[in-house]
């Protein structure tokens, strides 16, 4: 890595990346990522309507398959897209004793833009949240607890955090300890009783 | 520091957070119902509980990651970066945008290597989460973590974040409040306040003292110095070393890492004071007497 005399730009193997350049890359994969939040949800409304606050993670629970997502508070909204789905003949062929026939060149294509998306929150997630993780660190990340894994996505006050173990001697990150500290939002005044801010599913 | 694991708490920036819990609130479930269809059982596992999968629902692989950010930053900066260079470019970013070092070779003291899985002693002492210790992931160590990521996204991704960004120096200074970290408006005036003030003064003592009135003083009194000798003033110019004066005014500054350390410190650039001061006396001291630019004036006492 060799800096320009004025600190503007770095040369990286050769290549130079200007300063500048870095946070408009990073918005334009945010942007793309909300455009394919928006084709993935085909226009239904996805602005949840109570405040962050609301959502309740108890860290310290290792319960296999627990999640902040098991919170009731987002039930209505966790299978909403999926009725929505059901109800379309473009993905449905037919319902056939209450197992459906989901039409598999649509659910492919929908697949693949979901992908595309879980591609973009790899790169903005890893780019985005300060000094990255080393590569195996991120990709062992998980949002529900595993029989003997913890989680290590966390609805925490503020917004949502990871918490990721260290140790350079692991070839796959997981934390092979529970978290013995209970952190619940009602100990933060952060956010706290703030509406959640408007989560509009993407700009126009 | 092998076998010695740490947690490393991470925060993505509030859009980044917001579109995280709209997808898995409304994407990631319809995800594991196709993944399933398509792909059998075992992708609906993966889908239900990692946060990030290969193709076909398959647990992700190493190369994943290099792959989408070799795919981004080609697209976007021109450049392929992979997981290792990035990490290198994101260090070096780091010390300069967030932290304020130049040369490389400075002591990092500051909650990004922690970030980083690295460890060095300050950040060791401050963030520093032991299997051990675990118990101690409280508000405040969230808190820090939480600050110096909001660093990160101020200065290197330049996003527009609700509250104050405090400075690193506010993060890592042990009085700073949690309502200071979280970047609330204080309503009285802390200790933190007072170090960043410091800071402030200091810099505009070294912008104005330094880098602007010892220029114009070395300019007067070169030209008094020489308007005295074409007048047959009393200093005469065998007497006079400008050789060994000169030099002294082009002193290189120090770096920025450097005027960070020393916090809370007024640094001041004591060589170019003396250097003035120096040159004063030795302007108007009567003949014999050398200037040499340094504290010590007078040959013979």
């Amino acid at each position: 890595m060799v800096w320009d005399p004025e600190h503007k730009s770095i040369d990286v193997r050769g290549e130079t990346i200007h300063l500048a350049d870095i946070p408009t890359a990073y918005s334009k994969v945010l942007d793309q990522a909300k455009s394919l939040f928006k084709w993935l949800t085909e226009g239904i409304e996805t602005a949840l309507t109570f405040p962050y606050s609301d959502i309740v993670d108890d860290l310290n629970n290792s319960t296999p398959n627990y999640s902040f997502l098991q919170t009731p508070l987002l039930k209505e909204y966790r299978f909403r897209l999926i009725s929505h789905l059901v109800q379309s003949p473009r993905f449905v062929l037919r319902v056939v004793d209450g197992d459906i026939e989901w039409n598999k060149v649509a659910a492919r294509e929908w697949m693949r833009k979901a992908q595309e998306l879980n591609g973009c929150l790899l790169f903005l997630i890893h780019v985005g949240s300060g000094q990255p993780a080393r590569g195996t660190e991120v990709l062992s990340m998980l949002f529900r607890n595993m029989q003997n894994v913890h989680r290590s996505l966390f609805a925490i006050p503020g917004g949502l955090a990871t918490i990721l173990g260290y140790n350079k001697a692991w070839i796959y990150g997981i934390l092979p300890f529970s978290l013995t500290y209970i952190v619940s939002l009602d100990k933060f005044s952060d956010r706290e009783g703030e509406a959640h801010p408007p989560i509009s599913p993407c700009p126009p | 520091m092998t076998g010695k694991e740490k947690l490393i708490p991470r925060f993505p920036h509030a859009h980044l957070s917001d579109l995280l819990l709209q997808y898995l609130v409304f994407v990631r479930h319809t995800e594991e119902v196709l993944g399933s269809y398509l792909w059998g059982q075992d992708a609906s596992h993966v889908l239900h509980h990692h946060l990030f999968y290969h193709l076909n629902g398959k647990a992700p692989k190493t190369g994943d990651l290099s792959r989408v950010l070799e795919n981004f930053t080609g697209e976007y900066l021109k450049v392929k970066l992979n997981v290792s260079t990035y990490r290198h470019l994101a260090a070096a970013i780091g010390r300069h945008l967030v932290v304020g070092i130049i040369n490389a070779e400075e002591e990092m003291t500051t909650g990004m290597d922690a970030m980083a899985g690295r460890q060095t002693t300050t950040s060791e002492a401050i963030y520093g989460l032991q299997p051990g210790e675990v118990g101690k992931i409280n508000e405040r160590i969230l808190s820090l973590f939480r600050s110096t990521a909001r660093l990160w996204h101020a200065k290197v991704l330049r996003l527009e974040l609700e509250g104050r960004v405090v400075t690193l120096d506010q993060i890592l200074h042990p009085n700073t409040t949690m309502d200071d970290l979280a970047g609330k408006r204080s309503t009285g005036f802390g200790q933190s306040d007072l170090h960043s003030l410091i800071d402030h003064l200091k810099a505009i003592y070294e912008d104005s003292v330094v880098n602007k009135i010892v220029p114009l003083l070395m300019q007067a009194i070169e030209e008094k110095m020489a308007d005295q000798f074409l007048h047959g003033g009393d200093t005469r110019l065998e007497h006079v070393d400008l050789q060994d004066m000169l030099p002294r005014h082009e002193e290189p500054q120090p770096s920025v890492g450097q005027k960070n350390k020393g916090k809370g410190r007024a640094i001041v650039p004591v060589s170019s004071i003396e250097l003035y001061k120096g040159l004063i006396v030795t302007n108007s001291t009567p003949k014999g007497v050398r200037a040499t630019g340094c504290t010590r004036y007078h040959d013979g006492g």
